[in-house]
């Protein structure tokens, strides 16, 4: 194609050209590569006649291939701030890491079992007071034993009372988890605050369905209203758990690999 | 020349030189040995001539010039360089900022008192 490959000083050259020009697209590198052969083309017009002097005039005029190649990755006026300034990569934030989401995954289960487990010995004692059928008719037990109680048994307000009570307990795991969740920068506002109301929520969330079940089914649904009321506790919490850990362990993830993507070409 | 004016001027010519091509080719069409004569005539512009193709081959990405086959009469077919239309428009919307450009680097020295 081109008469000059075969003198070895403008082969070394363009071979060191193309060599490092390897981190530009393969148009642009052909391109610039054929450029640079095409002036050595009409510098050096007669195959074969050229003396290596003439061939050291004209590549001492084409300058370094290194000084070509820098002038290749300098970029386009319009992007160089970005190609040319050198790359400020700031370290991803202690607190936008893994280990934050499995950390709350971890306090946000031990707070929700320690509450739930609280409720549930809550409502499993107030079932058991419910125990002894009372007949309704004579305000007796219908056994013929002592009365227990009389009146509503399930007490609405005490339930309540002890689901907050078992929020309470929590405390000294609930405040290092609201700590957490404040400071990272992995799950947004709404996210937050979901998580952060979950372990105050959930015993309510227990409470409202064994009030609920015994409005609708008096008494006895106490026991299995209070129960239902823990298992969909659970699920929501290791549900909400489980989808904000996934999201939070994503978005770290992507954080850190945004900082190893930079290309550095020169 | 002075050792470090080269630096001194690679920095000056960044951003300008595109324009010089561009210039370079409103009035014709030219070929790649033909414009590295042209900007490396004073050694200002230019110092190796190398630096000309990454330029062209940026200028072509960017849409400001075209290339094209022609014969030449003394050897293998030549790429020639064709200003585009959005080229031109570059080009005109380049002059009047470099006339400010210069004038404002031109007033800050003269504030200076002329000490060259």
């Amino acid at each position: 194609m081109s008469p000059y490959p075969d003198h070895p000083l403008v082969r070394a050259y363009l071979d060191e050209l193309d060599g490092l020009l390897r981190g530009l697209g393969p148009q642009e590198r052909a391109e610039i590569v054929g450029g640079v052969r095409e002036h050595l083309d009409g510098l050096l017009p007669e195959v074969g006649a050229a003396s290596d002097a003439e061939v050291r005039a004209a590549l001492a005029e084409l300058g370094p291939a290194a000084a070509v190649a820098e002038e290749a990755y300098a970029g386009w006026p319009a992007t160089s701030p970005v190609a040319s300034a050198p790359v400020v990569v700031a370290p991803v934030p202690v607190s936008s890491r893994p280990w934050l989401p499995w950390t709350v995954a971890g306090l946000l289960v031990l707070a929700a079992l320690f509450v739930l487990g609280a409720m549930g010995g809550a409502t499993g004692s107030g079932s058991a007071e419910v125990g002894p059928v009372v007949d309704a008719g004579t305000g007796r037990p219908a056994d013929g034993g002592t009365v227990l109680v009389s009146g509503p048994v399930f007490d609405a307000g005490s339930v309540v009372a002890t689901a907050l009570a078992a929020a309470v307990t929590a405390f000294p795991l609930w405040l290092p988890l609201v700590v957490l969740v404040g400071t990272t920068g992995l799950w947004r506002l709404r996210e937050k605050v979901m998580l952060v109301a979950l372990v105050p929520l959930a015993p309510l969330v227990v409470a409202a369905v064994a009030i609920v079940a015994v409005a609708v089914l008096g008494q006895r649904a106490a026991g299995p209203g209070g129960a239902v009321g823990l298992a969909g506790g659970v699920l929501l919490v290791l549900v909400v758990t489980v989808v904000m850990v996934r999201r939070a362990l994503r978005r770290a993830d992507a954080l850190a690999s945004r900082l190893v993507a930079q290309p550095r070409l020169s | 020349m002075v050792p470090g004016d080269d630096s001194k001027l690679s920095h000056l010519r960044r951003g300008v030189l595109e324009y010089c091509v561009l210039a370079l080719l409103a009035g014709r069409d030219r070929y790649g040995l033909e414009l590295a004569r042209e900007l490396t005539r004073d050694g200002v512009l230019m110092s190796g001539e190398g630096t000309l193709y990454p330029l062209l081959a940026r200028l072509r990405k960017a849409g400001w010039v075209t290339t094209s086959w022609q014969e030449s009469s003394e050897g293998p077919p030549r790429r020639y360089y064709a200003l585009t239309q959005a080229g031109s428009v570059a080009l005109s919307e380049f002059r009047p900022a470099w006339k400010q450009f210069k004038d404002a680097v031109d007033t800050a020295l003269a504030t200076s008192g002329d000490l060259g």
